[in-house]
């Protein structure tokens, strides 16, 4: 193998407890995912969709298995390394948007690039990440938003600034969870359009979890999640 | 995907700063909780201050104005007619014990004052009878003299030429505002022309009150001249009294005469009874002249008084606060002191009168001191309480007020007080003429016991209520932060999931936890700082509108309201306002920064 794969998911376990009952939701799923693809996940409500991104986005650890992205074992780092592959390799789409109600769209979609700087380092950063993040946010209609507040703003829209802020730090990996799960049709639409534009344009490996099977068909790859593992 | 092999070492603690106070400023400026909690810590930093300040004043004073007042260790006698043999206990304490640095004798006594020419004045005072200037070197007696002040070691016998000058800036002081009244008199006069129904009523009232401030300057002012004049004039009278009384000897003598010629035979009865109708009448005459001039004369310096500046009817304040004096050195009072030494009986108990010159009056800031309290030289009023020597009885005083070295706690005091009282019993047994003087040695704290108890009871409990307010809004203030920050655990696991590490998440909270302390305290200091300083002009407000004070003058020691603030009570408060944000903030805190992201982001 050349490169190794963006994502390479292995023998994953994860249950959760609740009180004596144990709920068992990953029971060893397996896949891999090449650097540039577009993977799609789908499957029933509750049938671990979730569970799985948020593993994958390092969000959560699994109770058995292992993840590898691009060719690193995540189970064996500590939670400092975790944190630096958050900041810089993986962006996250939560399916709820997620922005901090104090800040205004600029600020939210610059906060990872804040996250990543030193105080000394970010003042010699922070006229590009405006730039850049005025960039993301024109790409995606957000121009004329940038000074409003998360309040102010329309489902899709408030989706469109998550993704910015997810892609702020030109992470490898985005993953994004039923991003267009609240919106309706015709704007779901449009940021699936949006975010394939930035998978070609910046060979962004993309997995997106979506109950939608037409959004779901456009995808290099489907996996599908049944009884706590992957169907054919 | 890059290569983040780099970032995978810990990274140093300062390279995270950045995002931390922003998001800080960000919380504090946008969140209106914050602001609640700011006001919470605002509010009782305030009120945690200046209950603190004034009580801890009050005490301050008392204490000062007890030892400043009656020295540290007080000598009685356990014996109703005084201490025999002051001069030799003195005496004896000085060469004794080393740590007496000064004593000093002090009768005290009661009695009415009068002034000459004002017959419906009487007022019933304390009388003290001191030596000067030996008392400064154990009391601060002399700090607060008016017409003496800044002119050395007090006495009752100042250069009068300094009294005069004193009573002309006094003078020049009054009438500054004495014009700024009559300007306001006119401008309010002014207004009342153009104005009708309450306003009217209003400007009324306090034109009415303006012209009685004026007309009682004026008064004053009459009277300075008056006390003026006194001081100037002082040969003439004694040389008019000389002649005077050696008239009214003359014609004694001759009544008495007559008197005799009268028993001697009836042959000379017509022309004894002519005599003695035209003679007395001339006596009666010659008397009076005598009594204005008496209240005329500039007494000798045994026969001087100080008067307590709080005396009722002595002087008055204009609402500028510019004391005004009705009695200024120079003029004259009447003392009847009821004796408290012997032939003390409840049937026989008539009054000794004596003509005192006033050369000062003092002001001890002790409400009850300065309005009950006039001072004069200790010999004159031993005389005038029967104290003095009589037959082979000793002179006595009440009290002998001692000065010790250093500023020694209670349990050092109550040493030197058990050592005095040895080298006393020691002198007794050998000294018969001190045989009989048995002697009470007490610190200035036992002595005010019964003043200083309630007060710091009072303080004690102010302390209690104060600390139970600011234990509940300790509480309150982490409940306040626990609530912030349960609030805020979605967006923690925001800042987890875009990389922010759990240690970095907590500090924001704590950053912002102890900023809330820290502002809302700087500024509850401040405010707490001036509502201490103008405690009294806020009371007098409060008083006017409220229409009652809660102070009140007549139930306190002091005239005035303590108005310092103990800096170290404001960095006590100040330190505990932010301990309680950080402990806030500190436990959901921590608590956040060990969840996974995704537990924080379900957390609701
Ligand atoms: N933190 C958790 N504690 C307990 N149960 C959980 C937790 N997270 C998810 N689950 C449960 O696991 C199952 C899978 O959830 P999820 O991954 O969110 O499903 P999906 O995204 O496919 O709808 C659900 O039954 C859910 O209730
Ligand atoms: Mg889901």
């Amino acid at each position: 193998m050349s490169e190794p794969a963006a994502v390479k998911v292995h023998g994953l376990h994860k249950a959760y407890r609740m009180g004596k009952v144990e709920l068992h939701v990953l029971k060893g799923v397996s896949f891999d995912v090449a650097k540039g693809e577009f993977a799609a996940i789908v499957g029933a409500s509750g049938s671990g969709k979730s569970t799985l991104l948020h593993l994958i986005g390092l969000l959560d650890r699994p109770n058995k298995g292992a993840i590898e992205l691009a060719g690193r074992d995540t189970g064996k780092m500590g939670s400092s390394g975790r944190n630096a592959i958050r900041r810089r390799d993986v962006g996250f789409v939560f399916q709820f948007y997620h922005l901090l109600g104090e800040l205004n769209v600029l600020e939210n979609i610059i906060l990872p690039a804040m996250v990543d700087s030193s105080a000394a380092g970010w003042l010699g950063r922070s006229g590009a990440a405006k730039k850049r993040a005025a960039e993301i946010a024109d790409r995606l209609g957000l121009g004329e938003r940038l000074k409003h507040r998360p309040s102010e703003l329309s489902g899709g829209e408030r989706q469109r600034v998550a993704i910015a802020r997810a892609l702020m730090n030109r992470p490898g990996l985005l993953l994004a969870d039923e991003p267009t799960g609240n919106l309706d049709s015709n704007t779901g639409r449009q940021i699936i359009d949006q975010m394939m534009e930035f998978n070609r344009s910046e060979k962004q490996t993309i997995i997106m979890v979506t109950h939608d099977q037409s959004l779901a068909a456009r995808a290099h790859s489907v996996l599908k999640l049944q009884d706590g593992k992957l169907a054919d | 995907m890059k290569h983040t092999d780099e970032t995978s070492v810990p990274r140093k603690f300062d390279e995270e700063q950045m995002y931390k106070l922003f998001l800080c400023v960000r919380f504090l400026v946008r969140r209106p909780i914050a602001y609640l909690a700011m006001i919470c810590v605002f509010l009782v930093v305030a009120l945690m201050i200046s209950a603190v300040s004034i009580m801890s004043g009050f005490l301050h004073k008392i204490e000062v104005a007890a030892k400043g007042l009656f020295g540290d260790i007080i000598v009685e006698s356990d014996s109703q007619h005084g201490l025999a043999c002051y001069d030799d206990l003195m005496r004896e304490v000085k060469a004794k014990v080393p740590q007496v640095e000064a004593a000093s004798p002090f009768i005290l006594s009661y009695g009415m004052l009068r002034i000459p020419g004002q017959d419906h004045y009487r007022q019933a005072v304390q009388i003290a009878g001191i030596r000067l200037p030996e008392r400064v070197d154990v009391t601060d007696f002399g700090k607060g003299l008016f017409f003496q002040a800044g002119q050395g070691k007090p006495t009752f016998d100042p250069p009068r030429k300094i009294l005069e000058e004193r009573i002309v800036d006094d003078r020049k002081a009054i009438e500054g505002v004495r014009a700024v009244m009559q300007a306001e008199l006119k401008e309010k006069t002014d207004k009342l022309a153009g104005a009708s129904g309450a306003k009217a009523e209003e400007l009324k009232n306090q034109i009415a009150s303006l012209e009685n401030y004026i007309g009682r300057i004026n008064t004053a002012l009459y009277l300075h001249e008056q006390g003026t004049w006194f001081l100037k004039s002082t040969g003439g009278i004694d040389a008019e009294i000389a002649r005077v009384e050696q008239k009214l000897e003359r014609l004694n003598a001759m009544q008495s005469a007559a008197r005799t010629l009268y028993g001697m035979g009836w042959a000379y009865r017509a022309l004894a009874e002519w005599d003695e109708q035209r003679d007395g009448n001339a006596i009666k005459m010659m008397e009076s002249q005598l009594s204005s001039l008496y209240d005329k004369r500039f007494e000798p310096p045994s026969n001087r008084v100080i008067l307590g500046l709080g005396v009722s009817g002595l002087s008055f304040r204009t609402p500028q606060g510019q004391t005004v004096r009705y009695m200024v050195p120079g003029m004259k009072v009447v003392l009847y002191v009821y004796p408290l030494g012997r032939n003390v009986s409840l049937t026989n108990m008539s009054a000794n009168t004596a003509r005192l010159t006033v050369v000062d009056d003092c002001r001890t800031d002790v409400y009850s001191i300065d309005s009950e309290f006039v001072w004069m030289p200790f010999e004159t009023l031993q005389k005038l309480n029967n104290m003095d020597a009589f037959g082979d009885m000793p002179a006595r005083c009440s009290q002998v007020h001692i000065k010790v070295r250093g500023q020694p706690d209670e349990a050092a005091l109550r040493e030197i007080c058990r050592k005095i009282d040895g080298v006393w019993s020691r002198y007794r047994q050998v000294n018969p003429q001190a045989a009989n003087t048995l002697i009470e040695v007490r610190t200035w704290r036992q002595r005010q016991e019964r003043v200083i108890a309630p007060l710091e009871s009072q303080r004690t409990l102010a302390i209690i209520i104060c600390g139970m307010g600011w234990v509940v809004t300790f509480i309150l203030i982490v409940v306040v932060f626990y609530i912030i920050v349960v609030h805020k655990t979605p967006d923690i696991g925001v800042l987890k999931a875009i990389g922010a590490s759990g240690t970095g998440v907590a500090s924001i909270f704590l950053i912002y936890g102890a900023l809330v302390g820290l502002i809302g305290s700087a500024l509850g200091s401040v405010a707490g700082c001036y509502i201490v300083k103008y405690i009294n002009p806020i009371h007098d407000l409060a008083g006017k509108y409220l229409g009652y004070q809660i102070w009140r003058k007549e139930n306190y020691m002091f005239a005035e309201i303590p108005n310092e603030v103990d800096m170290t009570t404001v960095a006590v408060i100040i330190a505990s306002a932010i301990i309680a944000g950080l402990l806030g903030a500190l436990i959901p805190s921590i608590r956040a920064a060990r969840m996974q992201p995704v537990e924080s982001l379900r957390y609701e």
